[in-house]
This record gives structure tokens, sequence and C-alpha cells, in this order.
């Protein structure tokens, strides 16, 4: 740093916690736990908060994907197939401003190609309510329940299609928000498991050093050393076709979780190679605490941070990467209903010319994809709150 | 020859800052001459604007530093191809495009600059050498062999060991010390009018300082430059300097020769700098407990306020109640070569 | 007098070691002999021209003598001490060990990176032979887990295509069969199946058999090796040349608008992954343009030879996927280049190059740029590797005569051969592509062969 760097930096930083009554303010940063702090650093970060608003939107809609979609995401409306996504109307032909509706959509086909062709009722119309009854469904196998947050009351006849049908007349919208409850998870439990693995097996690797440690970190090498792509697809191909859905779904979070520990390994170990000299961890072991409390309660929380941010950072890409198997059909299989399964229809590009709208989980996987990385940075940056 | 003549003349000059919380007025109104030959020594706090006229005058201040008013006047010796006479001329560096082709040619040519850490003042992935020559070769019209005989040949006058070998060191090679000799080699080669010395020895032990200073004092001699001395140390200021330049805020607020600054001091600021210092003398003559130090009462106020009056009135303890809070003091001087900012001493 | 004695001893101890050298290479020799047989040795040495044989050897040495010089001339670069004589012997051997091992060329560098450390040359070239040692037991794991990956999916793979063959109609007759067995050992116990894997791979470059496409599996891979090291190649090369002055740049211009807008890039560069971004530009171009975008050759030179025709059609297509995969790894490497450069902006020697009156440029360029290139030269030994595994989606939605679809393809079918090879290949090539870039690391960074990261 220049040393007019150093003075101003100086002076700013000791200005920035002066803003009130700077004692104060200055008192309490210094008396502030470890995640108070982090708590502050990350209130500044206000894109990393909206990520983490627009995630939390997403995982609710995945929750409670039953009641917040339409319509059966297995439905379909045999005479809606290849359906455009439906216009909704706030004025009627008389002019006049009335509650978002809907018109009629009646089928016709073009006589030379013989594709359907759908055209608006104007005759009709079907106001979009909210709360409607719709299709029965099992909330989470518990409720047995017909009710549907949006909608309309005929869907047979004035459906509503928010991002249209698929080619045999499947709600995509319903199928992006059903997806959403096996894409997003898929990351969570993969990032579970890679936790735990990386967690125990850095803290071995950190804790006991030596041959050990040598060992599991030249596993690791070779890990790191593999391509992700193609291993993944070379185990997921091994797996038997003939499994059901749930195991195929766990069989892939394992496979997409088998290089993710390895990154949480490494900085456990090195976080608990460099601890083991702290003082503070001297002085515990002085005080006469035993080592399962020592590694607890005095180092754990002392990387827990990075942990987190660790974590946050591999979720996108076994996001990604269930988006990639199942798109290439090898990771998870209709009838499971996840983005990228939902984009094997998008494979042909001259079928997605026809409906291009078969392309909108694209939309949601980036979405997802660069929420988490917003979140990730912004707590990367909070994760060191002493780094002022 | 031109022993008493102005090198350079610093007039009211000053330097803001403009950061989103406020503007810090680094340099607010300094009047400095260095002559030729001779040094200038500049002491003051962290934070009291020593650097950043030094970087002034090379015209480097970071961003969003500004120079916003005042003159540097530099008298520059335009080598005449021929004749053995030297022509004088003034250019205001203030007024020059900081990074325009004019100020280059001056700048590590005419006016160079040793700075506080010597450890990060090379970069590790480039020899020694490859740095020094650079200059040599930017501001001479030697070529690379040529260039690298003259680095040597300096590197020998700073007495490093083993001068050539060291020049295909990389800086980690080096010792703190020897390190520190190369950068002032490096400053050096092209035997600058003006070497300013930004606290050079802060980052070094107390024997290699000693050597360091020695160096540079000869060196001076030797090369007949005027040295601009950046410190917060008292004790390197009393040997280094002739003239020296007390600063807080900003501000120069004494200004005198060496001796009397130690022996009779004005300002109360620079009474409180010079009680700051731990006497060693005095604590083994009496040979009783150590008298306490004596700090400044106070703490340096908030760079971003614009305190009326004096800067110094919140901490001085001669303050001049509705006077000093309220009018900012003149310059006086109160005696040849001696001034001071204060209102204790101005003529009524 | 005792100086004598040891001197005499030393003599002694040549001309035993010469006795020896002699004896181990007429031993080796006959044991080549032996192994190839005297007959077909002898007709086959009938049916050479001796003028030609003669001219070969004398190209063979001179190539060697002229590598060997290149060679010498590249350690004297590096300030190694490198005489000619010992290295042109070095060369000659590690020459002599790779024609052993053929495909891995990393025994022969060994040995000469070896000899190179003995003639006394420590920071450099003891780190590369660290560096060396440390690469083979990871390649050996990484063959290891592609084998695991061979036998993964339940029954092995040959009766399962015969199954397939016969449900299909199609009929292998038995000598054919057993031929299959001998060579892949499937009747023998897994670590002899996995030592025949890898001895066929290492003497005979024999990857094993895919059914899927009914090809050795070294003929589908090679044929499809050139295309895919072009992309991978020209990817890295796109990456480079967009990231590198866009990252100083917005680095330089900190909270600038281009600072923001090419953050704000960066971050949808990271989150659309280039298989979505594939399917988009294919979208956009069959709709908008009307041009099918995918493989790499229009159809009707799809299968004619060579020609400049063919080339400019070529060149008409290829550039998709190089861009495609550039913009993901630019976008990483903007971000990296964009943090170390502010990184290096703020340290104290960037001021003392400008102190000495280096235009803005050259402070730049010599300074901080020297480095925050560091990190792209790390990138030099894996992008390569990355794009050619980590494409594999993009060229399969794009369908590019490459690798990865192939790979993919025979995935479908649970055509295991053919994924452990590919698995075993990248795997092999991020290891040496790690390797080369630490050496190059090394190269330019004189901490790291200095084995000293302080001051930094």
């Amino acid at each position: 740093m220049s040393r007019v760097g150093s003075v101003f930096g100086g002076a700013r930083a000791r200005l920035g916690w002066r803003k009130e009554s700077a004692e104060a303010k200055e008192e309490r940063f210094y008396r502030a736990g470890q995640w108070q702090l982090v708590w502050w650093r990350f209130r500044r970060h206000k894109l990393a908060q909206a990520a983490a608003v627009v995630l939390a939107i997403f995982y609710l809609i995945a929750a409670f994907a039953e009641f917040v979609s339409p319509h059966d995401p297995l439905y379909r409306y045999k005479q809606f197939a290849a359906c455009p996504p439906t216009g909704i109307y706030i004025r009627d032909l008389n002019g006049r401003f009335r509650p978002p509706f809907v018109y009629q959509v009646v089928r016709t086909r073009d006589p030379e190609t013989m594709r359907p062709i759908y055209k608006a009722n104007a005759e009709v119309t079907a106001p979009i309510k909210l709360f409607v009854h719709g299709s029965r469904y099992r909330l989470w196998g518990l409720f047995d329940c017909d009710l549907h947050l949006f909608g309309t009351e005929d869907p047979e006849t004035a459906p509503l299609f928010l991002l249209g049908t698929d080619s045999v007349g499947r709600d995509i919208l319903s199928r992006i928000f059903f997806g959403g409850r096996i894409s997003l998870t898929v990351g969570l439990i993969g990032v579970a498991i890679s936790f735990v693995l990386g967690l125990i097996l850095g803290g071995i690797s950190g804790y006991f050093g030596g041959a050990i440690d040598e060992v599991i970190q030249r596993i690791i090498d070779v890990l790191i050393s593999l391509p992700t792509i193609p291993l993944w697809m070379s185990l997921a191909a091994a797996l038997p076709q003939n499994w059901p859905q749930l195991r195929i779904y766990f069989a892939t979070t394992i496979i997409l979780s088998i290089l993710g520990w390895t990154g949480l390994a490494r900085v456990v170990r090195g976080k608990l190679l460099s601890m083991r000299e702290e003082d503070f961890v001297l002085a515990a072991r002085l005080d006469g605490e035993s080592e399962w409390r020592i590694i607890t309660s005095y180092m754990l929380p002392g990387f827990a941070s990075y942990i987190i941010v660790s974590l946050t950072g591999s979720l996108p890409g076994m996001i990604l990467g269930e988006t990639a198997l199942s798109f290439l059909g090898i990771g998870l299989r209709p009838p499971t209903i996840s983005w990228g399964v939902m984009l094997q229809d998008a494979q042909d590009i001259m079928a997605v010319a026809q409906l291009p709208w078969v392309l909108s989980p694209v939309v949601f996987v980036v979405i997802a994809v660069l929420m988490f990385n917003f979140l990730g940075d912004g707590l990367r940056d909070a994760a060191d709150p002493y780094a002022m | 020859m031109l022993g008493n003549s102005a090198l350079v003349e610093i007039k009211n000059l000053r330097t803001y800052f403009h950061l989103p919380e406020g503007t810090v007025r680094a340099v607010d109104g300094v009047d400095l001459t260095i002559r030729r030959g001779r040094t200038l020594g500049i002491v003051g706090e962290s934070g009291c604007g020593k650097s950043v006229t030094a970087l002034s005058l090379l015209r480097l201040v970071p961003s969003p530093g500004r120079i916003e008013g005042g003159e540097i006047l530099f008298y520059r010796t335009v080598e005449e191809a021929s004749a053995s006479s030297a022509l004088t001329d003034v250019i205001d560096l203030a007024r020059l495009e900081p990074n325009g082709r004019e100020m280059r040619s001056i700048r590590g040519n005419q006016i160079s600059m040793v700075f506080q850490e010597p450890m990060s003042a090379l970069i590790p992935v480039r020899t020694v050498g490859s740095q020094i020559t650079e200059v040599i070769t930017l501001h001479q019209k030697v070529s690379e062999a040529e260039a690298r005989e003259i680095a040597a040949d300096m590197l020998a006058r700073v007495r490093l060991p083993k001068p050539r070998q060291a020049l295909d060191d990389y800086p980690f090679q080096l010792s703190g010390g020897m390190r520190q000799r190369a950068v002032i080699a490096m400053a050096l080669c092209c035997r600058p009018k003006l070497l300013i010395a930004d606290e050079p020895t802060t980052a070094l032990d107390v024997t290699t300082e000693a050597q360091i200073l020695d160096l540079m004092r000869e060196l001076q001699k030797e090369f007949g430059m005027a040295i601009m001395y950046i410190t917060h140390n008292l004790g390197v200021i009393a040997e280094m300097a002739e003239t020296v330049a007390v600063m807080y805020l900003g501000k120069v607020v004494e200004l005198t020769d060496v001796k009397t600054l130690f022996m009779s001091p004005l300002h109360p600021y620079t009474r409180a700098l010079l009680r700051s210092i731990p006497q060693l003398t005095d604590a083994v003559a009496r040979g009783t407990k150590k008298p306490r130090l004596q700090t400044i009462e106070g703490m340096v106020p908030d760079p971003y306020s614009v305190l009326p009056g004096c800067t110094f009135h919140p901490r001085c303890p001669e303050r001049l109640p509705d006077l000093c809070d309220r009018v900012e003091p003149g310059v006086s001087e109160v005696a040849p070569g001696h001034s001071v900012k204060c209102h204790l001493y101005s003529s009524p | 007098m005792a100086r004598v004695t040891s001197n005499e001893a030393a003599q002694r101890g040549r001309w035993r070691r010469i006795v020896l050298r002699a004896c181990a290479g007429l031993g080796l020799l006959a044991l080549a002999v032996v192994w190839v047989g005297p007959q077909a040795l002898t007709a086959h040495l009938a049916g050479v021209a001796p003028g030609w044989f003669a001219a070969a050897l004398a190209v063979a040495i001179a190539a060697n003598a002229v590598s060997a010089w290149r060679w010498s001339q590249l350690a004297r670069a590096l300030d190694l001490n490198a005489p000619y004589a010992p290295l042109a012997s070095a060369y000659a051997q590690g020459i002599a060990v790779n024609a052993f091992l053929p495909g891995a060329t990393a025994g022969g560098d060994a040995l000469r990176a070896l000899r190179l450390a003995r003639l006394g040359n420590p920071p450099m070239a003891s780190y590369i032979v660290k560096r060396i040692i440390r690469i083979i037991p990871q390649i050996f794991l990484i063959s290891i887990l592609a084998f695991i990956i061979i036998q993964l999916p339940p029954g092995d793979y040959l009766t399962e295509h015969l199954n397939r063959l016969r449900q299909s109609g199609q009929h292998l007759d038995e000598a054919e069969i057993r031929r299959w067995v001998q060579m892949y050992g499937l009747d023998r116990p897994m670590y002899e199946q996995y030592l025949k894997w890898v001895g066929n791979i290492l003497f005979r470059l024999d990857f094993g058999y895919t059914f899927q496409w009914n090809k050795p599996v070294r003929d589908v891979i090679a044929s499809r090796m050139g295309y895919t090291f072009a992309i991978a190649l020209f990817s890295a090369v796109f990456t480079w040349v967009v990231a590198l002055p866009i990252g100083i740049f917005v680095a330089v211009k900190q909270y600038s608008i281009a600072d923001y807008f090419f953050t704000l890039l960066g971050f949808i560069g990271l989150a659309v992954p280039g298989f979505l971004l594939a399917m988009v530009v294919m979208y956009v171009s069959y709709t908008q343009f009307g041009v099918k975008v995918g493989g790499l050759f229009s159809p009707e030179y799809q299968i004619q030879p060579w020609s400049w025709a063919k080339f400019v059609d070529l060149l008409g297509h290829i550039w998709i996927p190089i861009v495609i995969l550039g913009i993901n790894g630019t976008a990483g490497l903007i971000r990296t280049m964009r943090a170390t450069m502010l990184d290096e902006l703020r340290k104290q020697y960037v001021l003392v190059a400008r102190a000495k009156g280096l235009s803005e440029l050259k402070v730049l360029l010599r300074y901080p740029v020297r480095i925050a290139i560091n990190p792209f030269i790390s990138t030099i030994g894996w992008l390569l590797p990355w794009f050619f595994s980590g494409g594999t989606v993009v060229e399969i939605v794009l369908n590019l005569p490459t690798a990865g679809p192939a790979l993919w393809r025979a995935l479908m079918g649970q055509d295991m051969y053919l994924a452990g090879s590919y698995i075993l290949i990248s795997g092999t090539l991020v290891a040496v592509g790690s390797l080369i870039s630490d050496i190059l690391l090394a190269m330019v960074d004189p901490r790291v062969r200095f084995g000293s990261l302080e001051g930094q």
C-alpha cells in the first residue's frame, strides 16, 4: 500500500465507524461477536441481499409448487399442445379497463403445414383469479387440496399458460415450478454430502497430519485433476436404467458431490493447520480443555464462515451439472421433472424454432446460478469481518 | 558553486483529496524553499501532509488527490551540449501535465525519490539490475551494456557487496538494508539535483539506519545534490537536516535551521513534539525513576473537518481564548530564517 | 602417494562403469532380438535398402543433435549450466525411454530433467524434477479410477455386448469371442485385467474397443482429436486475447462505467453455462438469420476431401464453438486479472516505477502486469484440458465432430471402455497441463523456483 493510501485509508476506516457517536460505535465494533460482524458486513452488500431474497422466493415456490403452479405439471391438455404463452389483458374490446383476464383459446390448423394455430376468441373472456379451485393434489403427501394461487376457472377452454405448453400440452410454468423442486435441491443435498465428506476428511487430514494427511492430499490432488463433466457423464451413464426415480435422483446428487468435497477439505485442513499454532488454542490447551472442546468450540467457529462461503460457491456448479446431465439424457429422466429434463425438449433446433418458449427453463437456471454467485460474493466479503 | 541559490520554491501549495466522505486538505498552503546542495527536513506526525507534499512535487499525488493551487518552481539546469556552462530556467511543476513527457523527463532524472519500505519498492519478479538500468536507459542515451556498467558502479558506491552479482539477484535475495542501498542507487544513478527521501530508514534496524544515513550524507557531498528528508523521527532530523520545516495538518507551522529548532523552538506544537522524545541523558543523570514522557494532549482531529482559526488550537496548551479558535495566524519571521505560524509571535 | 591411488581407483571405477554399460547394452539388445525373433529380424532387415537405412540413421542422429542444441540453448537462456555434450547424450536417452513408453513422454522428460539437475542446476531443474516425480503417482491413481469406472456397470461389458448383438440378430463366432476374452483378460482376476488394460495402453496405445462405434477406441478418439484440440486451443487463445486487456483496463479504471459493465458481463458469463449459450445462439441464428448453426462443415463439404473451399467453410463454422467456449473462460479470467491487478496496483513498486519517469503504459506492463500475468500462465496448463473436457456439452449441442459427442454416444449405450479411456486421457492431460503451467510459472516467477514467497 502506498504511504498516502495508508494514511488516508486509515483515516477513512476510522471514520467509517464514527458517523454518529464515534466512541460508542467503535466500542460496539470491538465488542460485537463474529456473527454480528458478518451480518453487518453482509448488510452492506445490497446485491447479495437482493439475491438472497430472490433465492428465498425460488425455494418457497419449490416447496409449495403444488399450490403456486396453476396446473398439474403432468396433465396433458391435448387440445392445447404446443400452445404459445397466453396473453393477459386488462382492457377489453370496448376499451374498458378490467381486472386482468384472458380470452378463450380456439385451436385451428394451418391448412398447409397442419400445425395447430391458436387464436383468441374475443367473445368469451375469463378473469384471472387468486385462490381458484383446480386440479386436486396432496401437498407434501399430507393435505388433500385443490386450491391454486392463481389461474382461471375453466382451464379446459380458457386456460392460463403464462409460458405456453410443450409439444404434448403440459403447462411449462407449472413444470418449471415443480422442476425447481428437483433442480434446486440437487445442489443442496450435494452440498450437504460435500460438507460432511469435506469436514471429516479435511478435519482428519489437518488435525492428524503425517501419513494420513499425505494420503488424503494425494487423493484430493487426483480428484481435482479429474475433468468434471466427463467424469460426471461416465458415472451417470453407469447408473442402471431401470432404477426408480428417487434412487436415480440420490445417485445423481452423490455423483455431483463426488468432486465437490475436495475444495472444502482443503479449506478445513489449511485452517486447522494454521489454527493449531494459534495462541488461543495453546491457551485453551493450557486451561485443560479437552481436544474435542478445543476443536468444536475454539477452532470450528473460527472458520465456520469460510465453510459457508465454500459451500455457497459450489452450489451453482451442482445446479448446472444436474441441468447438463439431465439435458444430455444421462442424469434424471422423465417422468421426473427438472429444469434439465425440460430442456431435453430443446435439443432439436427445429423444435425450438417452432416452440421457442420451451427454452424458458434456461432463464430460471441462469437466474438461480446468478443469484447464488451474487450471494456467494457477498458472503465471501462478509466472512472476513476483521479484514478492514 | 551556486551554494545558496534556490532549487525548488514551493509557494502556497494546496493539495486536496476529494473523497465521498468529504475533502481532505492534505497540503493546505505550504511555502518551502529547497536550496541547492542543502538538506531540508520535514517533520510531523503521520497524516500531517509531509508525504503528500513530496508526491505533489513529483506530480505523483494518487487519485482522487489534486493540486488545487499554488506553484512549485523548479530552477532547472539545462545542460548545453557544447559548452560547459549551464543555463538555468524556471519551470512551474504544478502546471505540468502529471504524466506528460516533460514531467516524466524530470522524474527519476533531476528529481528522484526514495520511499519508506525497501521491501516493496522493488518488484520481486525482476532482477535488481533490470530495475536499475531501466531508469538509466530511460533518461540517458546509453546502451544496455553501458547502463549496466553505470548501475554496477552506482551499486559499488552505495557499498553493496559484490555489486556485479547483485545486478542479477532478485530483490528477495537481498536483506532489507541491502535493498534500501539498491533503491538509493536506483534513485541516484541519473545524478539528480534533488533527492526526496520519504522516511527511507523507518523499516530498518537502528544500525542499518545509521549506515544508510551516513551513506546519504556522503553521497550528497559527492554529487552536490539537495535532499528533502521527510521523517517523523526528530533524532534523524537532527542528524540529517540543515533547515527544518515542522508540519501540522497540511500546514508548515515552524521553519528554521536545525540548531534553533532544538535549542529554542517557538511554536507550541514543536515544543510539544520535542517534549515527547525520550531523553536518555536526563534519566541516567537523575538516576531515579524515569520521568513520564509527555504526550500531546488530544487526538489529530478528523481530517475532513475544516477548523476555524489555528488548526492546532484544540490541542494547544497555550491557546489564546477568542483568538486562536477564530483567526488563522499568519506567518511571522521572528528572526532571519526563523518563521513561525502562531498568534503568540505575531507582530501586532 | 595416496593421491595417486585414489586417482587410479577413479580410473578403474570409470572403466568398470564403461564395461558394465556395454554389457547391459548388449544384453538389452540380445533381449530385444530374442523378443522379436532372429528370423523375423533378418527377414525384416533383408528388405531394407542400405542406402535409405544409412540416410534414416543420419537424419535421426542429426535430429537428435539439433534438438539437443535447441535444448541447451533453452537451458542457457534459463541461466542453467548446460554444456552441449552431456545434454546430447541425455537427449538421446530421453528419446530411447520415450520409445519404450509410447504415449507418455513424461518418462523421457523426467530422465532429461534429472540429467540436467545432475549438472548442478539447483533451483529450476530440481524444481522440475520434484514436480515430475509428483505427477507419476497422480497419473497412476487416475488410471485406477478410470478402470473402476469401466468396471462400474453391473455385468461385464462383453456379455452385455453379445446379448445386444444376439438381440439384433447378429452373431459373433466363438474364435472372435475367445480373442476378445484373451485380449482383455476378461477371464482373469481384476488386478490382472487392470494390468492388461494399462499394459495395452502403454505399449500398444490400445485403449480397448468400443462396440458402439465398432472400432478401437483409439481410432474413434484419434480421428476427432484434431478438431478437439484446434477448438480447445483457439478457445484458449480467444480467452487470453480478450481477458488480458479487459482485465488490465477494468482494474486501472476501477469503479468506472466500463468496470461495472464488464463486472456485470463477467457475472453473467459465469452464470450462463456454455451449452445454454450455445442453444440460445443456435435459436437466434436459426430464426433471425435462417442459418443452421452446428457441425464444423456445411453438408456439402461433410465428406469431401480437403480443399481450400472446405477450409473456408470450416472457418465459417469453427468460430462459433470457439467464441462460446471462450466466453465462459473469459469471464472468470477477467475477474482474476482484475483482482490481482488491483492488489498489485497498490504496491509501492508501482509508485517507485512512476517516480522513475516511466510512462504509464510502461509502468503497467513492466510492474503490476508482470505479477498479475501469473494466473494467466497457470491457465496455459489447465485451460487446454479444460476446454478439451469442459466443452463436451457444448460440442454435443453444436454437434461437432470432436471427442466429446463421441463419448456421449458411447455412454448412452453404456460403452464404458470409451468412457474410461476418455477419463484417463483428459485426466492425464490435466496432470501434464498443470505440470507445464507450474514449470512456466517457475520460469517467469523467480520466487517459485527459489522456493521463496517472501516479499510478495
